[in-house]
């Protein structure tokens, strides 16, 4: 962890000194993507569909034949802190030192860092490792610079986001993500903001940003309708989302999935709490994803209260 | 949601580098969607048949037909499904509108001539592929 961590803080270094390098590294990436990038799109779908192992085996194929490893080794990364693998993360980012830029480096490995904190409720590492992203991602105005490769703000802003979260700096979460407006962000971070709200017990902020009730054919993704159908029940006043959510629960709990549970999880927590749904679909979910919103998850459903069990009657 | 999301997000991604970096972050499962019908199975009152309902969400029969027209995937039915290998259900023109989990859905129904028991056998073919995660629920009523 000490090596780690001096590593870390000669990349920030660097980062800093030779931030124009770091800058012509991106421009080099952005050309170096134009090329044909099936296997990597095919890599991406295998991961979206949460097929890891199958993900990683193409991802290793990309990274043998040298084309695309600097993108081959950040979806790596990805995917390692997906399954909770941090040290194996930690190497597909360490790898990518001389390949990629500094700051795609350093935002990775800052990355790394953050989770393995978090992980370790390594609440002052989790600060500094803050404080470096924050630094590293120049500069450090909510608008993006004209040289900065909008990707690499985007995913800078995301993490900082997460960090934030993970720190309980609500606002500020909220804050790294002023740079767009919420219909234009991409679920993740979608998600990211309900939650936000949701912890500072700001469901009316929600319902400025979502209609009061579903409009039929234009539904968001189930992850976004149980935090509605939270938020109003938070709210205490309209049940349109909270009806939505059942019924598209009961479609998910009918299909059996065992992918994708943490929608169910989240619902069996903060809409209908079930202590005995809620541990099992978190569980589930844990057992193929990892990431910290996972985590967090699995910890609540198993802080509920367990209901007593019916006694039979004669 | 009060805008289009989607082709907002498309815009903000417009570089090659984006393409390859952002659906990392972007993609996560947070947004997978899932695809589901429902199939219903009955005895008809002519025992050598069995009756059949098959409710899809709109969107997915514009996925599978390429049209909007709920009226498109008749042709398809029986190609689509299969009783006891060789059995083509046969559909009715008549096809039910309505609303199901917030979602605009088309029901069919109809026919086929085959018996029906509880543990009949049917297959689902040529709709997986542009619904890959597409899931038939099926619900078979007693004789």
């Amino acid at each position: 962890m000490a090596a780690h961590n001096t590593l870390m803080c000669v990349i920030a270094g660097a980062l800093l000194l030779f931030g124009g390098s770091a800058l012509a590294g991106e421009r080099h990436l952005s050309e170096h993507g134009r090329e044909d990038s099936t296997l990597l799109q095919q890599a991406d779908a295998l991961q979206y569909n949460h097929e890891f192992d199958a993900a990683l085996k193409l991802l290793s194929r990309i990274v043998a034949q040298g084309q695309h490893v600097e993108q081959a080794r950040l979806m790596e990364a990805r995917i390692f802190l997906a399954q909770g693998r941090i040290d194996a993360a930690r190497e597909s980012c360490a790898a990518l030192m001389g390949k990629a830029s500094l700051t795609i480096t350093g935002t990775c490995l800052l990355e790394v860092r953050g989770r393995a904190a978090f992980s370790e409720n390594d609440q002052q590492t989790l600060e500094q490792t803050y404080t470096q992203l924050q630094q590293l991602a120049v500069p450090l105005r909510a608008e993006r610079s004209a040289q900065m490769s909008p990707a690499i703000f985007v995913w800078q802003r995301q993490l900082l986001a997460e960090q934030a979260f993970l720190l309980g700096r609500f606002a500020e979460s909220i804050q790294w993500l002023s740079y767009a407006s919420y219909s234009v962000h991409p679920t993740v971070n979608q998600i990211r903001l309900l939650d936000s709200w949701l912890a500072m017990q700001q469901p009316q902020k929600i319902f400025e940003v979502h209609e009061d009730c579903p409009q039929v054919g234009e539904l968001p993704a189930d992850s976004i309708i149980v935090r509605l159908a939270a938020a109003e029940l938070a709210r205490g006043t309209e049940e349109c989302w909270q009806k939505l959510a059942a019924e598209r629960m009961e479609i998910r709990i009918a299909r059996a999935d065992p992918l994708h549970t943490s929608d169910l999880a989240f619902y069996f927590v903060h809409v209908v709490p079930n202590a005995a749904q809620a541990q099992q679909y978190a569980s589930q979910n844990y057992a193929v994803a990892r990431e910290p919103a996972d985590q967090r998850l699995l910890l609540a459903a198993q802080a509920l209260p367990t209901q007593p069990e019916t006694a039979n009657e004669d | 949601m009060k805008t289009n999301s989607l082709s907002l997000v498309r815009k903000l991604c417009v570089c090659s580098f984006a393409i390859l970096l952002v659906p990392l972050l972007q993609q996560s499962a947070a947004a997978h969607s899932f695809s589901t019908s429902f199939l219903t199975l009955s005895a008809h009152e002519d025992n050598a048949q069995l009756r059949w309902s098959w409710r899809f969400t709109a969107h997915d029969i514009e996925a599978l037909t390429g049209s909007p027209d709920a009226a498109a995937a008749l042709p398809l039915l029986g190609e689509w499904l299969r009783f006891n290998d060789d059995c083509r259900p046969e559909p009715s023109t008549a096809i039910d509108a309505g609303v199901h989990a917030g979602e605009q859905t088309y029901t069919y129904s109809g026919t086929a001539p085959c018996a029906y028991s509880t543990d009949i056998d049917y297959t689902v073919r040529h709709i997986f592929g542009p619904l890959p995660d597409h899931k038939v629920l099926q619900r078979k009523s007693s004789p």
